[in-house]
Order: structure tokens, then C-alpha cells, then sequence
């Protein structure tokens, strides 16, 4: 007969066996929808990327010149260098309002945080066309800004430069992803002591410098993420500044838009975006190792 | 300490009045306290007494409803806990996990912008003093349980507090450690000369370390005396079956002799008590008498001591517990008592099933207030 521990440590290592099929088995649904619809369309752009384009129809003719033209010419600079400068600044203002507004919902509102993180989680709710929209009628020229300046006299006629402006899709970006802020950082404060901000202010620490010198350090990977998250969200913005931006606010995303759909530049378009996506993974390991370094 | 004499005209803390409610929970209940410059100062009580919340209105972590809090004479109610001369060790320790143990010490100082050297210096010599001397380097994530007391206390006290407050800093360690910190706590603060202000549940801790005991039960301060008062005289019922084990034995009074009662009487059995308010034949009495209080003698070795109070019983179990050993008796009259004695040759001759005569001093028993409670 089998010695009983040979026996235990066989059905041990069957269990492990099985465990790890069942891991795999697990991991099925969630990478086949991903490997089948962003993998696999990715590849096809990113093959798009060499085409040619011959009478308006891409050619599969490999060619570098949709990179050349992409990255020599000075719309696409001074495109890119405005999103980047609208994403900076977006990602500045939404850490800026959502770091005190985790740290209240961890920190000072203990009590109530489940009710205002749901109430966080609803504007997510609110759909992303309807928000644009909402913002349309509040900084439009009818808008509950210009009639409220117009009924206190303080402007005689609505101001124009309220909507289709930066401003307009400046607001309506930092609206729209203060949720994609506050959920990251919130969720590392988790992690955060609450009683460590008070033994920071018992050793003399203002609540401002406790909340820096301590509570930041310690959710830094949250804020980390949220900047990622933000700054990325906004380098790929095109509807937004679409419909809210005036003619010269337009994004660099508005420029794949117009490859793909008025121009029919498809090898262009494709192009350009993988220009994007390589930038962005660069920009978002360059905002991640300087956080890093920002924290210590 | 030499800065000490020049705050004596006044306690390092008084406590008027003090009220806090959280909601419809009363918190702490009219709190009035004075504690003196220089004293280790114990509240105790049981989880939710409002002892914790007193000493986070100390802190000024909480603010008081009603009443004032004065920190050396000086009305500190409404001061931040970053502007008063408090320091707190918290009992998760809330070290800053990100620092190293030096910069977790130096924190308070190089806030109040104190020199580098001397930093360097006062932070050294204080993980010298609590036993963590050579351990700056560390990260603070990385010790253990008992080195992040020792950190906790020396971030604390490096700041020179008027007073430190404690809230149940030994109740994550294990019993050998706790023993061991309870004993260098007390050291530490004779040798600083620091008031202390520590909070416990554990009636042992607080009676070893304090030297005054406050005892507090929803959210009113029952008692504030020196241990031994605690112990030996406490105040009503809750603090007497609160600190320590009690022996409670509901008898009769059947003769009274001036200010001494005798409540029971016959074939050996005398049982005096002194009544200060005088007494009545036939009175239901509730009597308290501490298990290391009573004495078990064989019943044929019996002198019949007359002074003493005494009664008969059968031992019906022996609880050895090392140093002492514990022996519950069934008395015929007055149903089971407890009783503890250290364990020499004596105790260890009384065995379950043994005839005893029980007996104590009448002047070691006290009167229980209130309606008998149900038996433990």
C-alpha cells in the first residue's frame, strides 16, 4: 500500500493542478472579449499604420510615409502640444478637487462616506453625451450663467466666449472625470490609518501639512493612478471639445477623427493614433516615475 | 524636572464639568477632574465607559458639549490638538509607515523647527531611554509589536508634553511584554517626572502602574482615589465587582451592637460588620469580602477565633494557578464563595471534598449598595 504521506502530498499536488485549470479557466471570458476586440483591431490598425493609400483605398504596400507625414507636420505639433498642455491642466485641477474630496470622504465624513461615495459613483451614471450636453445649456448664451450675470446687471448682453471655448471643454473634461480622480485615491486611502493624520496634527502638524506629509505619501499609488487615468482619458478626448470647443480648441483626437471620416485617410489615421498610444505610454510612465520621485 | 515647580501653583489638568455626547449617546457625563503635575493618572473602566473619549477631549480631538478642559491653568477647550502641550500614544501606535524610526521621533521636533543637531541628539538619546537605541535606521513598517510601542512613546515624549496621554498603549502585546512594558512605562515616567494620563480597561494594569485610579462607567466618573482605596474601599457596587473579585454574600442582620451588626450566628458560624449608619434586626443585607481576603482553615483545626467572622463549608474545587491557587467553597449558608491564598505547603494540603471553616477579618468585608444582584 501507499504510505499515507506520499498519498496526502499526491492529492496535494491533483488539488494545486486543479486549482491552477480552474485559474485559467477563470481567465477565459474576460481575455477572449479583450484579445478579440481590442487586441486583434489594434493589430489591424497598427497594420493600417504601413498601408498605402491608392485612390482612397488603403493597400496593404508597406510604406513609412504615413509616419513621416504624421510627425513632420506642424498641424499635428501644435495640435499635440495642446492636448498635452489641456490634459496637463485637466489632470492638475482634477487632483486638485479630488485628493480633498477622498481625503473628506475617508478622513473627516467617516460616517457618511458610503452615501457620498455612491454619490460619486451616480454622476458616473450620467452618461456622456447628456453631460455635454447639460453643460451646453448652462454656459450657453441662454444659459443659467448668462441669465444669472444679465439679471444681476453685472453684463448687459450674454457672454459669447463662455461656450465653444477651452473653458467650456476644460469644465465639462474635469466634470466628467473627477469620478475616474476620486475612486483611485479613495481606494488607497483605504489603507491609510485614519487615527495616522491625527497622530500627525497631536505632534503639532496643521491639518494641511498632515494631510501632505503624511496622508499623501501613503495613497501616492492612488494619485498616481488617477493621474494616469485622467491625463490619458484627456489626450484621447475628440467629442468633447467637438461639441463644446470652438474652432481653434480642437484636440489632437479630433485630427484621427478627421483621417478616419471626412479626409478617408485611413493609413494616416492609424498613423497617427499608434503615434498616440506610444506617446501616451510614454507620457504615463514619465508622470508615473516623477510622482515617484515628488513623493519621497 | 526642573520646569515642573514653576506650573505647581496649578494641576497639570482639571477637568470642569465636562460633557460630550455623540448623537443620543451620552459620552461622558459631567466629568470634574483634577490631575496633579507629575502624577501617573489611570482611567479605568469597561469598552465604551467614555474613558477613551475623555482622553480625546484631552487631546483635542473631540470638544467638549458642555464644561472647559485646562491644561496647566490655561482654558484649552477650543485649542487645536497641533497647538497644545499634549502628545498621545495612540494604541494602534499610528507610526508613519513611510519613515524611518529616526524621522517617525523627530517628526514633532523638526516641525517646531528645532536645530538639526539638536535633533539629532535629543531623538538618539530618547530610543536610548525607551530601549530602541540603534533601530533610527529602520523603517517603521518593519518592527515589532513591541519596538513600535517603544517608537510611539519616544515620538510622544520627545515633544517635552505638559502631559501624556495614553489610550490603551500595551493591549496589542502579549502578556510577557505587556508585564514587562507595564513595569518600564511606570520607570520611565518617574524618571522623566511626566503627568500621565492612561487609559485602560485592565483593572491590574491600572492598579500596578496609577498613582491615582479614575473608574468610569457610562460615561460618569465613578471614583478617584489611590489603588488601595480602589480596592480596599471602593466607592459604590459598580467599582467594587468592577476592579478585582468580589465574594458577594446576602444575609440577614440579627443582632446589632452599636455600630456592629452581627448578621449571623450559630453552630460555627459568627459573622460581624460594621453598620456606620446604624441597623436593624431582621435587614436584608449585601455583604463584599475580597477572595484573598478569606481564609480556609480544616474544620477540626479550628480555634474558633471569636474576632473573627467566619463560616462553614466543603471545599469543591482547587484551581492552581502558580503563584496562587484558588479554592471555591460550598458554604451551607452562604452558597459559594472563592478563595485565594498564595500557594505554600498550607494550600496545598486543602483538598476538594474537605470540611473547612471559612473565615476573614471584619474590618477586610464592606457593604454592597442597591438591590442583590443576580449571583455570579
Amino acid at each position: 500500500m501507499n504510505d499515507p504521506a506520499s498519498s496526502v502530498a499526491g492529492a496535494l499536488v491533483r488539488k494545486c493542478r486543479r486549482d491552477r485549470v480552474a485559474a485559467w479557466l477563470q481567465l477565459l471570458p474576460g481575455s477572449t472579449f479583450f484579445i478579440a476586440f481590442f487586441l486583434v483591431p489594434l493589430l489591424g490598425l497598427l497594420a493600417m499604420s504601413f498601408f498605402r493609400l491608392v485612390d482612397f483605398e488603403p493597400v496593404a504596400d508597406f510604406t513609412l510615409s504615413n509616419y513621416a507625414e504624421v510627425l513632420t507636420s506642424s498641424v499635428h505639433a501644435r495640435l499635440a502640444l495642446r492636448t498635452v498642455q489641456a490634459a496637463t491642466i485637466v489632470t492638475a485641477i482634477v487632483l486638485l478637487i479630488s485628493f480633498p474630496f477622498a481625503y473628506t470622504l475617508n478622513f473627516v465624513f467617516r460616517k457618511h462616506r458610503q452615501l457620498l461615495f455612491f454619490l460619486v459613483l451616480v454622476s458616473l451614471f450620467g452618461g456622456y453625451i447628456v453631460r455635454i450636453y447639460a453643460w451646453r445649456s448652462i454656459l450657453g448664451n441662454q444659459g443659467v450663467i448668462n441669465q444669472g450675470l444679465m439679471a444681476l446687471s453685472i453684463v448687459d448682453e450674454p457672454v459669447r466666449e463662455l461656450l465653444n471655448s477651452m473653458y467650456a471643454v476644460g469644465a465639462s473634461l474635469v466634470n466628467f472625470l473627477i469620478p475616474l480622480g476620486v475612486l483611485p485615491i479613495y481606494a488607497a486611502m483605504q489603507n491609510v490609518s485614519p487615527g495616522i493624520a491625527e497622530a500627525a496634527r497631536d505632534l503639532g502638524a496643521s491639518r494641511l501639512r498632515a494631510a501632505r506629509q503624511i496622508v499623501l505619501p501613503l495613497s501616492m499609488r492612488g494619485v498616481r493612478a488617477a493621474a494616469a487615468f485622467v491625463f490619458i482619458a484627456t489626450l484621447g478626448e475628440w467629442v468633447t471639445p467637438r461639441l463644446l470647443g470652438g474652432t481653434k480648441d480642437l484636440l489632437i483626437g479630433n485630427r484621427i477623427e478627421y483621417y478616419f471620416g471626412a479626409s478617408l485617410e485611413w493609413p494616416a489615421g492609424a498613423a497617427l493614433a499608434i503615434t498616440l498610444i506610444v506617446g501616451m505610454g510614454v507620457a504615463a510612465y514619465a508622470i508615473m516615475s516623477l510622482m515617484k520621485r515628488l513623493a519621497r | 524636572m526642573s520646569d515642573v515647580s514653576r506650573y505647581t501653583e496649578h494641576p497639570a489638568i482639571r477637568l470642569d464639568g465636562v460633557t460630550k455626547r455623540f448623537g443620543a449617546v451620552l459620552a461622558v457625563d459631567d466629568v470634574t477632574l483634577k490631575i496633579e503635575e507629575g502624577e501617573f493618572f489611570s482611567l479605568l473602566g469597561p469598552s465604551g465607559c467614555g474613558k477613551t473619549t475623555t482622553l480625546r477631549m484631552l487631546a483635542g480631538f473631540e470638544t467638549p458639549d458642555e464644561g472647559s478642559v485646562y491644561l496647566r491653568g490655561e482654558d484649552v477647550t477650543l485649542v487645536q490638538p497641533n497647538k497644545r502641550a499634549t502628545n498621545m500614544v495612540f494604541q494602534n501606535y499610528e507610526l508613519f509607515p513611510h519613515m524611518t524610526v529616526f524621522n517617525n521621533v523627530a517628526y514633532g521636533l523638526k516641525l517646531k523647527k528645532v536645530p538639526k543637531r539638536e535633533i539629532t541628539e535629543r531623538v538618539n538619546d530618547m530610543l536610548e531611554v525607551v530601549g530602541v537605541g540603534g533601530l533610527g535606521k529602520r523603517a517603521a513598517d518593519q518592527l515589532s509589536g513591541g519596538q513600535q510601542q517603544r517608537v510611539a512613546l519616544a515620538r510622544a515624549l520627545i515633544n517635552r508634553p505638559a502631559v501624556l496621554l495614553l489610550d490603551e498603549p500595551l493591549s496589542a502585546l502579549d502578556v510577557k511584554l505587556r508585564k514587562r512594558m507595564q513595569l518600564e512605562l511606570k520607570s520611565i515616567q518617574e524618571t522623566l517626572g511626566t503627568t500621565f494620563v492612561y487609559v485602560t480597561h485592565d483593572q491590574e494594569e491600572a492598579l500596578l502602574m496609577s498613582d491615582r485610579v479614575g473608574i468610569m462607567n457610562e460615561g460618569v466618573l465613578l471614583q478617584v482615589a489611590a489603588p488601595r482605596t480602589i480596592y480596599e474601599q471602593p466607592a459604590d457596587d459598580f467599582v467594587a465587582d468592577f476592579v478585582g473579585t468580589l465574594n458577594e454574600l446576602t444575609i440577614r442582620i440579627e443582632k446589632v451592637e452599636g455600630e456592629r451588626g452581627l448578621v449571623a450566628s450559630g453552630d460555627q458560624e459568627r459573622i460581624w460588620m460594621d453598620l456606620p449608619g446604624g441597623g436593624t434586626v431582621g435587614d436584608i443585607v449585601r455583604l463584599a469580602v475580597r477572595p484573598e481576603a478569606l481564609q480556609l482553615t480544616p474544620r477540626r483545626e479550628w480555634d474558633g477565633s471569636p474576632d473573627l467572622s467566619h463560616t462553614s463549608g466543603t471545599v469543591s474545587d482547587v484551581i492552581y494557578l502558580g503563584p496562587f491557587t484558588q479554592f471555591l467553597v460550598n458554604s451551607e449558608r452562604l452558597g459559594r464563595m472563592l478563595s485565594q491564598r498564595v500557594s505554600d505547603a498550607e494550600a496545598a494540603a486543602i483538598r476538594p471534598g474537605m470540611q473547612v471553616i471559612v473565615s476573614w477579618h471584619p474590618d477586610t468585608a464592606f457593604m454592597l449598595a442597591g438591590p442583590a444582584a443576580d449571583t455570579r
